[in-house]
């Protein structure tokens, strides 16, 4: 990922301060990757935006052992990650409960939900680790480097989640690949 | 080739998400307290600095960071005074402060412990009283503090202050002080404890007429003190914001660019156009060419965006090229009489080659033209009044706009404050130009 740039500097440099305006930016800045991330670490049926505010309120506590010259996205997905692998471990989580209105087979609607549903269960049939080193990868963009710092596991593991996740995700969905016949 | 899960949804932020969190990171001061020392109390003003009497409020569990100096009542009988950057969370008679400085005051006979990440304070509160009797005392004032203090910072070590009573100080490894009023003591990160001492409340502890309720203490010299100090802490207060304000001319005389602060070069003000005529130049950011082009997963990562919001900034990006080009086509067409050259030519290679059919004074006074109506002395002409423009000034009154048209494009998704900082990201390719004015050196 790329270093912080010319005009995050100042402002993160406010938040090591605890300057409310600066963090004020901050959370407006990283929300989506925030939501983003802990949608698809817990699924749709999590409190998402309990623990996005809950990973916040960290990132402001830990703001001041924070390197204002290092990427803030990275250390912020790391707070999140954890936080979303605690949660797993503390709770079971059951997919989100299906509208009978979006229940029409065939419609745009019935396909697109039939799909979101699948992704999730054949994300849940993935273990937390290989979970959490696949949707950094592919969703956030993260390095093998920079997961593997922040799951705290070597390269080469992370690298092998991920090749098992990818592997299982593909053969789970391959019903709605492009070209598939559903 | 597209991955089945790369149409995974999640939930988006609500609108006010940003303010639950601040909400949450410093809550509302609720009201103030009665005893808030009030302006008639003007010489105990070094002693109201001291407790930090802001606001308070009262409940048996809960967290907190202050941004400011803060004053929170954590039960009826402890009062703790966090300093900006200082943070806790509480629960009954327990308290895990885990940043900053921490002034806390604890009344007579309640039992309080302080937790940190390298030692534990246990008290058992002990109690002082402040009688004022100088001028404040002849119109009845009088403040009681029924307290007991310790003051702890937390980071490579901790250290305990006691003003008043006595704590007993404990490292993690099991090594325990006690400490009474006008001492102190430092926990480093090996666990080990070591006697420390303090200006302050230390040497008003041990000198016997600045120690309320000693029966050599002179209220006169108290109160002196307390002046002296609050003089002190003003004189810092005034080569802090001294400090602060060199710090801010630094950072615009930096940003080479005074009065626009850490806003982008081409986030361009009204002044900013003002400035721009007077140097006969125009100046704008335009998105790159790119339809048909979409963020990867990275690039929305560096942006700080959602795997799904790819769509839209490629969709912004697809507008903005089609927006410039229904104005630019058309001139480049007619400038070279080929509609298919002009298309090999593209918006940037046109944009030169109609600059390049106007003569110099011609290209000086539709800048001139154009940036006056970017700073709002003259509005910007529409319709048919547009099209008697010159192919020059059609050009750059597209290419000055287009920034703003992207924004609002990507508003449509993201809200404005977000749209604007997308639009002005380095991580979304602009290409970003300068005409007029004097040549820049080599």
């Amino acid at each position: 990922m790329g270093n912080v740039t010319s005009l995050e500097r100042p402002m993160l440099e406010r938040c090591v301060k605890q300057d409310p305006e600066a963090f004020r930016w901050f959370v407006g800045r990283y929300q989506r990757a925030v939501f983003s991330l802990l949608g698809r670490m817990l699924g749709a049926a999590a409190p998402v935006e309990d623990l996005a505010q809950e990973v916040f309120l960290r990132a402001y506590r830990g703001f001041g052992s924070f390197d204002p010259t290092t990427n803030a996205i990275t250390w912020l997905l790391t707070i999140a990650t954890r936080l979303a692998l605690d949660e797993r471990k503390r709770r079971k989580l059951s997919l989100a409960p299906i509208e009978d209105a979006d229940r029409v087979p065939g419609s745009d609607k019935w396909k697109n939900r039939e799909l979101g549903l699948a992704i999730e269960e054949a994300a849940n049939a993935l273990s937390d680790d290989q979970r959490a080193a696949f949707v950094l990868l592919e969703f956030h963009g993260l390095s093998i480097a920079e997961i593997s710092q922040i799951v705290g596991a070597p390269e080469n593991t992370v690298k092998t989640r991920i090749f098992r996740a990818k592997e299982h995700m593909r053969e789970a969905l391959s019903a709605f690949a492009p070209g598939s016949a559903s | 080739m597209k991955e089945p899960w790369a149409d995974w949804k999640v939930p988006e932020p609500s609108a006010n998400f940003t303010d639950k969190v601040m909400g949450a990171v410093a809550p509302e001061k609720p009201r103030a307290r009665s005893w808030r020392i009030g302006a008639s109390l003007a010489s105990l003003a070094a002693a109201a600095a001291l407790v930090g009497v802001l606001a308070s409020q009262k409940s048996t569990s809960g967290t907190i960071a202050a941004d400011v100096r803060k004053e929170v009542q954590l039960s009826s009988h402890v009062v703790a005074v966090l300093e900006p950057g200082a943070s806790l969370s509480w629960n009954g008679a327990h308290i895990d402060q885990r940043a900053g400085d921490v002034f806390y005051r604890v009344d007579k006979g309640t039992p309080l412990e302080v937790e940190t990440t390298l030692g534990k304070v246990t008290v058992g509160g002990t109690c002082f009283r402040v009688r004022l009797d100088s001028e404040e005392a002849k119109k009845g004032g009088e403040m009681k503090y029924a307290s007991q203090a310790a003051s702890l910072a937390v980071g490579i070590a901790v250290t305990a202050i006691v003003y008043e009573g006595r704590v007993a100080l404990a490292s993690k490894n099991g090594k325990k002080i006690d400490l009474l009023a006008g001492e102190g003591a430092r926990v480093n990160g090996a666990g080990d404890i070591d006697r420390v001492t303090d200006g302050n409340g230390a040497k008003a502890s041990r000198d016997p007429s600045l120690t309320p309720g000693s029966p050599g203490f002179d209220w006169g010299k108290a109160v002196a003190g307390y002046q002296k100090e609050l003089a002190e802490v003003e004189e810092k207060q005034a080569e802090v914001e001294r400090e602060l304000a060199e710090a801010k001319k630094a950072l615009l005389k930096a940003g080479g660019d005074a009065g626009k602060g850490d806003r982008p070069e081409y986030d361009l003000s009204q002044d900013d156009w003002r400035e721009m005529r007077e140097k006969g130049q125009v100046k704008f950011q335009v998105p790159c060419d790119r339809k048909g082009w979409k963020p990867s997963a990275s690039d929305l990562a560096k942006l700080a965006l959602a795997p799904e919001d790819g769509d839209a900034v490629a969709q912004a990006y697809s507008r903005s090229k089609d927006r410039l080009w229904s104005t630019i086509g058309p001139l480049c067409t007619k400038a070279i009489g080929s509609a298919s050259a002009a298309e090999i030519l593209g918006s940037d290679a046109c944009t030169h080659l109609i600059l390049n059919q106007e003569s110099r004074q011609s290209a000086s006074d539709t800048f001139d033209l154009v940036a006056r109506i970017r700073a709002g002395e003259v509005s910007e002409p529409a319709g048919q009044e547009r099209e008697r423009l010159n192919p020059l000034a059609q050009t750059f009154l597209a290419l000055t706009g287009e920034s703003k048209a992207f924004e609002r494009d990507l508003a449509d998704k993201f809200g404005a404050d977000e749209a604007h900082r997308l639009a002005f990201d380095k991580n979304l390719c602009m290409g970003k130009s300068t005409f007029g004015g004097a040549r820049p050196e080599k």
